[in-house]
């Protein structure tokens, strides 16, 4: 085939870019891990940049996952992330499939209904009173009902199912299957990659929760995960008081920086592997 | 994957059992005659305890159930504030600075308390001192219980007396010294590594605000309380833009900064990165606050990497206008409001000025200060020791102390090992300025002003603007941003409060 | 839907056509509107959800028009006078000018550099036959998105800083004078938009990419045979394939263009690049938060959804030549 060597020069190329990628994302990447792990007079030694560090403890993750407020916040913040990713994704399914169906009346008007609320937020205050009104205000729930479904997210879905092919809908149906039905059993298979997508970008959303905590959370035994980690922060930063008692270390910041963000990195792998050219095509024959 | 999901439900039922156990022990309804009070506040990171001793002692003593609601920081607090009202779940006591007091009593929002000062809470009257209500008085109307001001600065410049020593250099007094030295500390190697890279000073900004942390100690050599505070100067109330000493002095720093003795990244640097690098051995001269310099958990930090550093406290600096001064405003402590939806609820009225009237006697505020006798301090007379328990158990006790504290006493006893640097910071000659008791005129916007006000100062103290233009500035910011308007609200509300003038 | 008498679309399978077909008088609708009755049921948990929790609350933008008293409520708070006053105290702001060209500009940057960077890596993986590399490459550009905007700029700081800064260690190596990028007013947009891409790099292109995975193998195949090289197959079949999701996301964020990254700026700027970094939301966050005035900063938002919905609806009509219209 004449196409041999532009093969080989696209290969070359794509290679070329993605180490060039990895490099410049992992270098201060490791800026983080470092400091995490390094007693913080050696990194500002190094002129506030250890690479790979020379001493190396484990005592801030230690010190971290002793204090109780770090395990019960991950409690928290698993059980909205997981909990409330099941709730979004079933809600957006049931919006997404719908209106991914052009001949249905009033879909266009759904749609724009969904758009102007990406638009027109209501502002502070009147949300916190109907959130307050559906009785959610220091509960675990006003960290995940407020945010059931997200209109991107929908619209995206939707985008999806719109280039499913037709044919394999129109023959279930033509078998006599309901909606539930078809999309249960042909869309949702169909369209795994972008549930995947789709359910790991609410868990993720989830699992950052800050907003909703700071306005509706009092109770500091629902703090999710990403409070404790700012209070550890804001913690180290405040001047005005005098009594702030043994301070978290910058090793330690980033101690709980790193114990925040891993989770949801090593889901991730499990994720890409749908991700290839050809995956799904195998899955719709089997 | 599978697995995965499996540990993640298991994790998941575990913190739904946690959740329910942790709620269940709330007491909500006050027994037995307790009152539930709701104290709002921001607490700057700092966490209750699981068994909060003070807590227990305050419902012992005085049968109130204190619930702290905690805002992090500031900003968050304010919002949080806003929507608790707005839903009339009001706290019964919360936080308020002068400026949302003003907002909040014109909404109509706060109890007016003036009457009960005198018949109900006279003990804490005394404690607090009658200064104190300048901050929480509108017309002749307390909406707030004050909170006693810490009255001090605890900044001063610290300079690396090692690095002096190295170059044979005296302590600097005035601002030609500090020139000198700056000056010797970026070329002349202090430390002696054979580098260029040192630098005389190093700064902060404060926020969005227009000052840097740097400057502080230097405004008052000539005669200025810096741009854009009130002070009085000859028996009038000044506006720092309007007193020609404040160019004088913008001048002098424009000179620091482009004599390349300031660390490049003071405009940048937040706090506390000035102090990283100061301690990291980058610069020698840095304005910063005594705990900083002296509590062990900073200074831990620190050691390995600079083991000769020796830090001294130095006075302000002397200069033109006079033998130098800290700036020094006396009212940012705030106060408490109580919500005006109180005004009928006499049991809970009664129960908060019980609560402010007990912690302000001596053996109340002792309790919100350093803990509980025999535990956490031993007395003997009138002197407070901190036992091992206390040093490591009361750093969140000080989130009670509504009415404030006896500062000094506090102070020494708390962080004995700091005395002489408390004492340096709280002896050195002061300059009252006044930015928290003036509130802005109706239909003037301080925000774009003071922005405007930050970006031409940075500019003069950079060199991007020749201060040549420094009375066109001033005549920009009076006529198209108002400014006017508010040196005149600011000097009228200063006189009537009859602070200054 | 245009419903009546529209052209049918190329795709209409035969149940559209039928939908689609006859001229319907009223009752004729609801019969239709019947036979989907179980997609409706679908869209009722989420449409309640959307009533409740979005539209509900939405009386509350009259405090834009009112002396908003947190005391009274938002019901019973006075009308402002004049009804615009805080319309007003926006567009009469010295700095109005300045703060929208700052927010369009770092928000259209951002749009781009959001973007194309994103779809490029998303064809890179696409196109990478190295499965290791993919994968790690894939993971390791995706974990920047999990550290805050705090922990970023303490990065960028690392790398950019006028007296310790990587770049400029480097510059100066080079008998190059240092450059005070985080002040300087050229420079400060670029070292912002750069540090949002790097940030959202991986993140933005797993979207794109699981769009590619929908492509049909068997088109590649086609085009193989055909004796297409890889450059024309990315160019007639994978960036096609994912025509849809690209409109939609740029519409989106077209949609978004007064959101220049509230966040990121104010943990970015300094008083010394006001000039250049100062946009719409922390003007807001300055003037309207910290004083509680939230009548302005609804005021502000109604303007910044106004221009956002015209933006959309212009977008979307554009769209629609491409077949890619939101609604």
């Amino acid at each position: 085939m004449v196409t041999g060597r532009e093969d080989r020069i696209v290969n070359g190329v794509v290679y070329a870019l993605l180490l060039l990628v990895a490099v410049v994302s992992v270098f201060p990447l490791l800026f983080v891990l470092s400091a995490s792990l390094t007693p913080y007079s050696e990194v500002l030694r190094n002129g506030g940049y250890v690479v790979l560090p020379s001493e190396f403890t484990l005592d801030a993750y230690r010190a971290l996952l002793a204090e109780p407020a770090i395990p019960r916040a991950l409690g928290v913040t698993v059980f909205i992330t997981v909990v409330g990713t099941a709730i979004n994704m079933v809600l957006t399914t049931l919006m997404a499939y719908p209106l991914s169906r052009r001949e249905l009346p009033g879909r266009s008007a759904v749609l724009f209904m969904l758009l102007f609320t990406m638009m027109f937020s209501a502002g502070l205050i009147p949300t916190y009173l109907i959130v307050k009104a559906t009785g959610l205000v220091d509960t675990i729930w006003a960290m995940i009902i407020p945010s059931a479904v997200g209109v991107f997210n929908v619209l995206i879905m939707k985008t999806f199912f719109d280039h499913l092919p037709q044919e394999l809908i129109e023959s279930a149906r033509i078998d006599g299957a309901g909606e539930f039905r078809i999309l249960v059993r042909i869309v949702l298979p169909l369209a795994r990659p972008v549930m995947l997508t789709l359910g790991l970008f609410y868990a993720v959303g989830h699992w950052n929760e800050i907003f909703h905590a700071i306005l509706y959370i009092r109770d500091q035994d629902l703090y999710p995960l990403q409070i404790v980690v700012r209070n550890i922060f804001l913690r180290s930063q405040s001047i005005e008081n005098v009594d702030a008692a043994a301070l978290p270390t910058v090793t330690m910041q980033m101690a709980a920086v790193v114990i925040a963000a891993v989770p949801m990195i090593v889901i991730y792998p499990f994720i890409q592997k749908h991700f290839q050219k050809g995956v799904l095509l195998g899955s719709v024959k089997s | 994957m599978r697995k995965f999901i499996r540990i993640l439900s298991a994790l998941t039922v575990g913190s739904v059992l946690l959740a329910a156990c942790g709620g269940g022990d709330e007491p909500e309804e006050g027994e037995g005659g307790t009152v539930q009070l709701t104290v709002a506040e921001f607490s700057y990171g700092t966490e209750l305890p699981d068994n909060d001793p003070v807590k227990a002692q305050l419902a012992e003593e005085l049968g109130v159930d204190v619930e702290l609601s905690l805002g992090v920081d500031p900003d968050e607090y304010w919002g949080q504030l806003a929507t608790t009202l707005a839903s009339g779940d009001a706290p019964d006591l919360f936080f308020v600075d002068r400026i949302h007091l003003h907002q909040m009593a014109n909404q109509g929002l706060l109890l007016d308390l003036t009457d009960y000062i005198d018949e109900d809470l006279g003990t804490f009257d005394e404690f607090v001192g009658e200064d104190s209500y300048l901050q929480t008085t509108i017309n002749d109307k307390v909406y707030a219980l004050p909170k006693r001001g810490s009255g001090y600065n605890p900044n001063t410049y610290w300079i690396r007396k090692d690095w002096l020593d190295n170059l044979n250099l005296e302590i600097p007094e005035s601002v030609d010294d500090l020139m000198t030295v700056a000056k010797a500390f970026t070329e002349q190697d202090p430390d002696g590594n054979g580098q260029s890279d040192t630098y005389g000073l190093t700064g902060a900004t404060l926020g969005s605000a227009a000052n840097n942390q740097a400057w502080y100690p230097i405004w008052g050599a000539f005669g200025s309380g810096g741009p854009g505070v009130f002070y009085e100067k000859n028996g009038e109330i000044v506006n720092g833009f309007d007193d020609p000493a404040t160019k004088d002095a913008l001048e002098y720093i424009n000179s620091l900064v482009g004599a390349g003795v300031v660390d490049p990244d003071y405009a940048t640097n937040t706090l506390p990165l000035d102090h990283e690098r100061a301690m990291q051995g980058m610069a020698g001269i840095i304005n910063i606050e005594w705990p900083r310099m002296q509590k062990p958990e900073f200074i831990d930090q620190f050691e390995e990497l600079q083991p000769d550093a020796e830090w001294v406290q130095i006075a302000p600096m002397a200069g033109p206008g006079g033998s130098g001064a800290m700036p020094l405003d006396l009212y940012t402590s705030g106060g408490y409001a109580v919500p005006a939806s109180l005004a009928e609820d006499e049991e809970k009225l009664n129960k908060i000025f019980e609560l402010m009237n007990y912690i302000s006697t001596e053996d109340g505020n002792r309790l919100v200060s350093y803990g509980i006798e025999g535990s956490h301090f031993e007395l003997a007379g009138d002197q407070v020791t901190m036992t091992e328990q206390g040093v490591a158990e009361s750093e969140p006790f000080w989130l009670y102390q509504f009415s404030g504290r006896d500062e000094a006493s506090y102070l020494k006893t708390k962080f004995d090992y700091a005395s002489a640097a408390i004492d340096f910071a709280w002896n050195q000659p002061t300059m009252e300025v006044h930015r928290s008791l003036v509130t802005p005129p109706e239909g003037y916007n301080d925000t774009d002003a003071a922005t405007y006000a930050a970006q031409q100062v940075a500019q003069f103290i950079n060199g991007s603007r020749s201060l040549d233009e420094w009375d066109a500035f001033v005549d920009e910011l009076k006529t198209q941003f108002g400014y006017q308007q508010y040196i005149d609200a600011g000097t009228q509300q200063l006189e009537d409060l009859g602070v200054a003038g | 839907m245009t419903g009546v008498g529209a052209p049918p679309a190329p795709a209409q399978t035969p149940a559209q056509a039928v939908a689609a077909a006859p001229p319907a008088p009223r009752r004729a609708r609801w019969a239709r509107a019947w036979r989907f009755r179980s997609l409706y049921l679908m869209l009722l948990p989420g449409l309640i959800y959307f009533a409740v929790y979005k539209y509900a609350p939405m009386y509350g933008v009259i405090i834009a028009f009112k002396d908003y008293n947190l005391g009274l409520g938002i019901v019973a708070s006075p009308w402002a006078d004049p009804w615009f006053k805080y319309f007003d105290q926006f567009f009469s702001s010295p700095y109005f000018g300045q703060l929208m060209v700052n927010t369009f500009l770092i928000s259209a940057y951002k749009l781009f550099w959001g973007t194309v960077p994103c779809l490029v890596l998303a064809l890179l993986f696409n196109e990478c036959r190295v499965t290791w590399l993919r994968r790690w490459v894939q993971t390791i550009s995706y974990m920047p998105h999990f550290l805050s905007w705090v922990i970023v700029f303490g990065i960028t700081v690392a790398f950019v800083s006028q007296s310790t800064g990587l770049i400029n260690r480097g510059l100066e190596g080079l008998g190059a004078e240092p450059i005070g990028f985080l002040t300087s007013t050229d420079w400060f947009r670029t070292i912002l938009v750069g540090a949002d891409t790097w940030k959202d790099l991986g993140w933005g292109a797993i979207i794109y990419l699981a769009a590619m995975v929908g492509i049909d193998p068997e088109r590649y195949e086609a085009a193989r045979v055909d004796g297409a090289g890889r450059l024309r197959q990315i160019w007639h079949i994978t960036l096609p394939g994912i025509r849809n999701v690209i409109i939609l996301l740029f519409v989106l964020r077209l949609g978004n263009i007064l959101d220049a990254g509230f966040e990121q700026v104010y943990v970015f700027y300094n008083v010394q690049v006001y000039s250049v970094a100062d946009i719409i939301d922390t003007w807001v966050y300055r003037v309207g938060l910290e004083q509680l005035n939230f009548s302005l900063a609804a005021a502000v938002g109604l303007f910044k959804a106004v221009t956002g919905l015209v933006l959309i609806i212009l977008a979307n009509r554009l769209a629609k030549r491409w077949d890619g219209q939101l609604w």
